[in-house]
């Protein structure tokens, strides 16, 4: 009888463990799927306007099952072509966290939901931006997200649940209105085509064309441009998440497509930097800037030679009492002042101390 | 020269008078580099060209979040109370109190049993409540009846007292059996990182999150209490290891509050871009209250204070944080300490009352701003030194205009254009913080209109745009 019994559990075990772990898996999947859901696109998605005309364009957020509370956008287009002339919260983002900045080549602002109690949930404004149009272009020129734009979400913790953007799509033609014709009202744009979220890993038709002078402040053009990232092509391998590390600047290094651009931004103090993974896809940075011990969080975004992005993040805690690696240590304003006097003196007294005492 | 030396003394002798002299000669030098690099600097700034446009209309803008004063402890008694018309008449949304439990003898001791006797404190409370205010008690210091070796600064002997002071005050003021107040601010401690308040740290035997830890105890435990809200950690400025200690700290907090003693407005700016990038990747506090629980152009008593320099850096903060901003920012402070120079250079708006409870100018910036409500317009060309925004509202189109100079007396004047009007004729008028008022007619054939504004150091000005019928 105990035998049987003792069989009977041990069978019971040998099914139960690997049942287990496969709904497990399957909880985990869907979890996996339903998180990063939260897409960006801009409205209308293509725009045919004259130079000199000033336009709006909406910055829409599909937060798909997310409750969003937060969403930092930042926009790249070329100055040579458009200029931002203003940026502001869109109508299901009534707080502006942080004021819309317009600057060459740059659009950028942080909006919020009413309060946590009452997250932003389905398809809306997030922003509208008004553009004014410079110069013809002899190809459609494109404004589109930088990648470091994050979208904050209750439950998913201090992930970017934004997946997927879409750009918009500009044609100016050579004449119009230059010196500022009355803004064309928001809503009355030509909208030549819906603005679908692209399917996974299909590239945009928006001709690429932005150049390294639009990457101020942030250093990349890496727009996030797949409509379903996958994190397999871009990997944080240290620090590994939410690990305490010794070093005030520790080292982030990862894999990625050999030869792709891999922009970091950590999320802390902001520190943006663009590396390029080697022939073995490895890449590393090591922050110029020690990092304030407490957590900090890092986005890696990898944009390969075809042209497709994919972002993965991590999290990680300096300790307290981390140590800075030995870095070099300017001088101040007022060393300066003793030095550039001491110069002085001992021109004057090589010059006027021979001349008194011959 | 040269014979009559050569003749007269050893060279050795001339040697030494020509050093002695050079190092004579050295502070001047010194002082003279100093101020040219001074000069070069600000001559190294970008007067002002404003734009505005009319038919850019961008967010409403709010006016009441600067509505709030901070006042410190500089007499241990309800000191409000003798100019409660003049705060009044500020519209105050909150006023800050701290000090509560060194100057108003909250907590007494009876054998093993701690005492509470709320009566002096509810004086001030009840003095801030007659301003039209909501009080916000900033629970400070150690209650000397329970703090080690009764010294105020530092932690209590019995951790679960501090618990129990925090609870009975919440219970006192948001109790609905107690003064029945809705929606108050309870700020644990002040400036906890300053000597002078405990040079509380975020670890080891003064550790502010443990004081904070125990505050959040004794809030949890208070009963039959309104809605209410806890939060810190009030330090002497915005320190992003303070926030993410608090954030991380797993304690209920319903706000973050910090003080912020800045010379230059724009850095108001940055310490909210910088609050909100760090609490982006904590959904949970990304969007609770942010409260910058004192502010001023320096923590020290300053002559300025007493002048419109105070007026026009609160006027130069308050542009900064027309659009995003924290939910409120406290001046400090409404009325003078006693003791004060007659040029009133204490931090008050208003003299105190040995000193005749006259009205600084910071004292008028506030309602003058409140004219500025409505929706944002999009105002492009500040200066260094002249900075505003541009609203809208029932058709008037005004421009806020402040010429905050830090470090001198920089006078400009500013070319104003505000394009994309409709034809017709305006009313125009050009008013200046206790200054010059004038109206004008002014007809405009095309869609725009060009002014020129004499912008003095340390001004602020309104000028209005309405189109007659």
């Amino acid at each position: 009888m105990k035998k049987a019994f003792l069989l009977v559990v041990v069978l019971f075990m040998l099914v139960a463990i690997p049942a287990t772990v496969f709904l497990a898996g399957r909880n985990s999947e869907l979890r996996k799927r339903a998180a990063p859901a939260t897409s960006l696109s801009l409205t209308p998605a293509t725009i045919n306007k004259k130079a000199g005309d000033v336009f709006s364009v909406e910055v829409t957020i599909d937060t798909g099952p997310n409750q969003v509370v937060a969403a930092e956008l930042h926009l790249v287009f070329d100055p040579t072509k458009l200029e931002a002339q203003t940026i502001t919260n869109g109508s299901l983002f009534p707080n502006i966290l942080a004021s819309g900045i317009v600057d060459r080549g740059t659009a950028s602002i942080t909006v919020g939901a009413a309060n946590a109690a009452k997250p932003v949930t389905g398809t809306g404004a997030t922003a509208v931006v008004k553009f004014k149009a410079l110069d013809k272009t002899d190809a459609p020129v494109s404004i589109r997200f930088a990648a470091n734009t994050f979208v904050g979400s209750l439950g998913e913790g201090s992930n970017n649940v934004l997946t997927g953007t879409t750009p918009a799509s500009v044609t100016i033609t050579g004449t119009g209105g230059i010196g500022g014709g009355p803004a064309t009202p928001s809503g009355t744009l030509t909208q030549t085509t819906p603005t679908p979220t692209i399917p996974a890993g299909q590239i945009p038709k928006t001709t690429p064309t932005l150049t390294p002078t639009l990457l101020t402040p942030t250093p990349t053009v890496s727009a996030s441009q797949s409509g379903q990232a996958t994190s397999a092509a871009v990997l944080i391998t240290t620090p590994t998440k939410d690990t305490n590390v010794a070093q005030a600047t520790p080292t982030i290094s990862g894999k990625a497509t050999p030869g792709a651009r891999v922009t970091i931004t950590i999320y802390s103090t902001p520190q943006t930097v663009v590396v390029t993974a080697d022939a073995s896809g490895n890449w590393s940075y090591t922050p110029t800037t020690p990092l304030d011990p407490g957590p900090h969080n890092v986005i890696a975004t990898a944009t390969d030679p075809s042209g497709s992005t994919q972002t993965t993040t991590t999290s990680f805690v300096v300790s307290q009492g981390a140590t800075q690696s030995a870095q070099p240590v300017s001088g101040t304003v007022e060393n300066t002042y003793v030095l550039i006097t001491i110069a002085i003196l001992l021109l004057i007294s090589g010059a006027v101390v021979p001349m008194v005492i011959h | 020269m040269t014979n009559f030396l050569e003749q007269n003394t050893s060279p050795k002798l001339t040697t030494i008078v020509s050093t002695l002299a050079l190092l004579a000669f050295l502070p001047l030098l010194l002082f003279g580099v100093y101020q040219a690099v001074i000069i070069v600097s600000r001559a190294t700034g970008t007067p002002a060209n404003i734009v505005i446009d009319a038919t850019n209309v961008l967010e409403p803008i709010r006016t009441d979040f600067y509505h709030a004063f901070a006042q410190g402890g500089e007499e241990s008694k309800d000191m409000l109370s003798p100019v409660v018309n003049e705060v009044r008449a500020l519209n105050p949304q909150l006023i800050r109190l701290d000090h509560l439990y060194d100057h108003y003898d909250v907590v007494g001791r009876s054998g093993n049993d701690l005492t509470f006797n709320f009566s002096k404190l509810d004086s001030a409370v009840d003095t801030v409540l007659a301003t039209g205010a909501k009080p916000l008690l900033a629970l400070s210091f150690m209650p000397s009846a329970i703090a080690r070796g009764g010294k105020i600064i530092d932690p209590p002997n019995n951790w679960d007292e501090w618990s129990l002071v925090v609870q009975r005050t919440i219970e006192h003021y948001s109790g609905k059996s107690g003064k029945n107040l809705n929606g108050i601010y309870y700020e644990v401690w002040n400036e906890p990182d300053l000597d002078q308040f405990g040079s509380w740290k975020l670890s080891g035997d003064k550790n502010y999150l443990t004081l904070y830890r125990y505050a959040a105890t004794g809030a949890s435990r208070a009963q039959n209490v309104n809605y209410f809200l806890l939060g810190g950690p009030a330090t002497t400025g915005l320190y992003q290891n303070w926030i993410l200690a608090l954030v991380l700290s797993g304690n209920r907090l319903d706000f973050l509050s910090w003080h912020s003693y800045l010379s230059d407005p724009k850095r108001f700016n940055d310490d909210q871009r910088n609050l909100i990038s760090w609490l982006l990747p904590y959904p949970n506090y990304t969007l609770i209250p942010k409260l910058i629980t004192e502010f001023g152009f320096t923590g020290n008593k300053s002559a300025g204070y007493g002048s419109m320099y105070a007026a026009a850096h609160t006027a130069a903060t308050i542009r900064q944080l027309i659009s995003g901003r924290p939910t409120y920012a406290f001046s400090f402070q409404p009325v003078d300490g006693p003791n004060q120079g007659a040029s009133g250079d204490g931090w008050g708006l208003i003299t105190h009352e040995d000193n005749g409870k006259k009205k600084k100018p910071r004292y008028f910036v506030y309602n003058f701003l409140d004219s500025m409500a409505g929706n944002r317009l999009a105002l492009s060309g500040e200066g260094t030194w002249v900075t505003g925004f541009s609203t809208i509202q029932n058709g008037t189109i005004r421009v806020m205009l402040t010429n905050f100079d830090s470090g001198g007396n920089h006078v400009e004047t500013v070319p104003i254009t505000w394009s994309n009007l409709e034809p017709g004729t305006y009313t125009y008028r050009e008013r200046f913080l206790l200054g010059r008022d004038v109206t004008l007619k002014e007809t405009v054939t095309g869609n725009s209109l060009i002014k020129q504004v004499y912008m003095p150091s340390q001004s602020v000005a309104i000028l209005e745009l309405t189109r007659q019928p």
